[in-house]
């Protein structure tokens, strides 16, 4: 019999749900249209991209005429970073983000640097959150933007979104937030938070790969992000890809109903993880905040066993998990978060990631922990560092 | 990604653990990804009769080591001293371009287990 496989790897993709499949393959069939062609081919196509604005829209809080489909999360961050700070340089060139954003935003950055924006990058505690203090400390008259992500994608910690979008609207300066690991995890309503703009992608919420959003608050200054046609309020040129757009306003609309309960169940199931994984191994810890978390997210540090041998040798056993993010794996390059987070080098090198979706059980998490519990077993029995119950030995 | 050999050396890596009293000890911490590779020797009549490895380190470190390893076991200290990169290449097939050191990380490994037995045989150590 084939040994079953177990994916926990939620925060990297999801797989599609049959709805939003059903919804996408409904679009590649019946609505092949231009969405920009005036003929009733293009209005119909159009009339199912609005439709799936409005999704997008409802589930954020947002307005429809405030929401602008692009490629992805990496997208909608390098649109929103690049494209508010050179579209509002006149009033001032310091941007303030922090030390444990993801890369589309920290690259984003550092090609602001390069033209002259000053960057400040705000450390984190021990937890993974945002020193709201020094955020306070780094604020000058010639900051036009403040982006903090609103939950972390390798720790999970969450952070002060309302104190900052509270602090950044009294400073008159603008406040992006990427939201992509929050969707489908946190109730979230950009009116009440106060941010200006918000990133999200669709293939951590069940969606398909290739398309997310970027929330633009109405008045919001930012440059177009493709010169071309006068697609997206002609900020964003070329052909909408409307089946994929259906998907993503599908998949938002199921990710946001019923969100609690979801939320609730997921947390249980990983807090089950987190139980049996303390029980069946000796000197593991949890990474990120212990109580202001994603309900999906636990990264653990494994003394002793070597992250990358870790993950292969469970993706031998049919256990699918990550080292630090996907978006950073296959490089040498340790954990940025992690040390930001004050983690030392093996700290770093000796931490899994494990995320869980709707579908985990409670039976599939006793399958995966004593999968898990023999593999760290055999690594730590290989390893150079000795690890001795609460005890490590170089 | 990685090469097959590469995959099964690691899945099923040979020669890992200590030996107590071993006559040589070589340990490299590496510098780019900081791992760690100790090497044990036990030679008698200037062969190496048992060769082992502890690796902190990911899937080529730990390959590699027990390649190394397999590669000493029953050569005389001068066959030890002449094995190179090509040697474990040889064997390992190709490595990724970022995981590459790790062969240099190993080889030095090895001959420093070498350099610590014939310390210790001059009386040194």
């Amino acid at each position: 019999m084939e040994e079953k496989t177990i994916y926990l790897d939620y925060a990297a993709t999801t797989p599609i749900s049959a709805d939003v499949y059903k919804k996408m393959l409904e679009c590649y069939s019946n609505y092949n249209g231009n969405s920009s062609s005036l003929y009733k081919l293009g209005r119909e196509a159009d009339a199912v991209l609005e439709e799936a604005r409005e999704k997008v829209a409802k589930a954020i809080g947002a307005e429809p005429s405030e929401i602008y489909f692009t490629s992805g999360g990496t997208e909608s961050n390098n649109w929103a970073i690049k494209g508010i700070a050179r579209a509002n340089k006149m009033r001032g060139n310091h941007i303030i983000t922090s030390a444990i954003e993801h890369p589309s935003i920290l690259e984003s950055c550092r090609e602001l640097e390069k033209e002259g924006f000053k960057v400040t990058y705000i450390p984190v505690d021990e937890n993974g959150v945002v020193d709201y203090a020094s955020i306070i400390k780094a604020i000058s008259p010639s900051t036009i933007l403040i982006s903090i992500m609103m939950a972390n994608n390798e720790v999970g910690s969450l952070q002060p979104i309302r104190a900052i979008a509270e602090l950044a609207k009294q400073n008159k300066i603008c406040f992006h937030t990427d939201a992509v690991q929050a969707i489908g995890s946190l109730n979230i309503n950009v009116k009440e938070l106060g941010v200006d703009a918000l990133s999200i992608s669709a293939h951590k919420i069940y969606g398909p790969k290739g398309v997310g959003a970027l929330y633009i608050k109405k008045g919001v200054k930012i440059e177009k992000f493709m010169s071309g046609g006068r697609q997206e309020r002609n900020l964003r040129a070329g052909t909408v890809n409307v089946p994929l757009c259906a998907g993503l306003g599908e998949a938002i609309e199921i990710a946001t109903t019923n969100l609690d309960e979801k939320v609730k169940n997921v947390r249980i199931v990983r807090k089950y993880f987190q139980k049996k994984l303390s029980e069946a191994i000796h000197n593991i810890s949890l990474n990120g905040h212990p109580t202001q978390r994603l309900a999906n997210n636990c990264s653990i540090t494994f003394e002793g066993a070597e992250s990358e041998a870790v993950v292969m040798m469970l993706d031998s056993v049919g256990i699918y998990a990550s080292t630090g993010s996907a978006c950073e794996s296959g490089s040498s390059m340790p954990s940025h978060v992690l040390l930001a987070m004050g983690r030392d080098i093996e700290q770093v090198r000796t931490t899994v990631r494990f995320t869980f979706g709707e579908e985990i059980t409670k039976e599939d998490v006793d399958i995966a922990v004593e999968k898990i519990r023999k593999v760290v077993k055999k690594i730590r029995s290989v390893s150079a560092i000795r690890i001795y119950k609460n005890k490590v030995e170089l | 990604m990685y090469s097959e050999k590469i995959m099964e050396e690691f899945l099923e890596p040979k020669n890992y653990g200590v030996i107590k009293g071993a006559s040589g000890v070589g340990k490299v911490v590496s510098d780019v990804g900081s791992e760690i590779v100790k090497i044990f020797i036990k030679v008698e009549d200037d062969k190496i009769v048992d060769c082992q490895f502890q690796t902190f380190g990911g899937v080529v470190a730990i390959a590699l080591s027990s390649i190394a390893t397999t590669l000493m076991k029953d050569k005389t200290i001068e066959e030890v001293k002449n094995l190179t990169a090509s040697s474990i290449l040889e064997v390992s097939g190709d490595i990724p371009d970022n995981k590459s050191y790790l062969v240099g990380v190993v080889l030095s490994a090895m001959q420093k287990s070498i350099e610590n037995y014939q310390n210790k045989s001059n009386g040194e150590d």
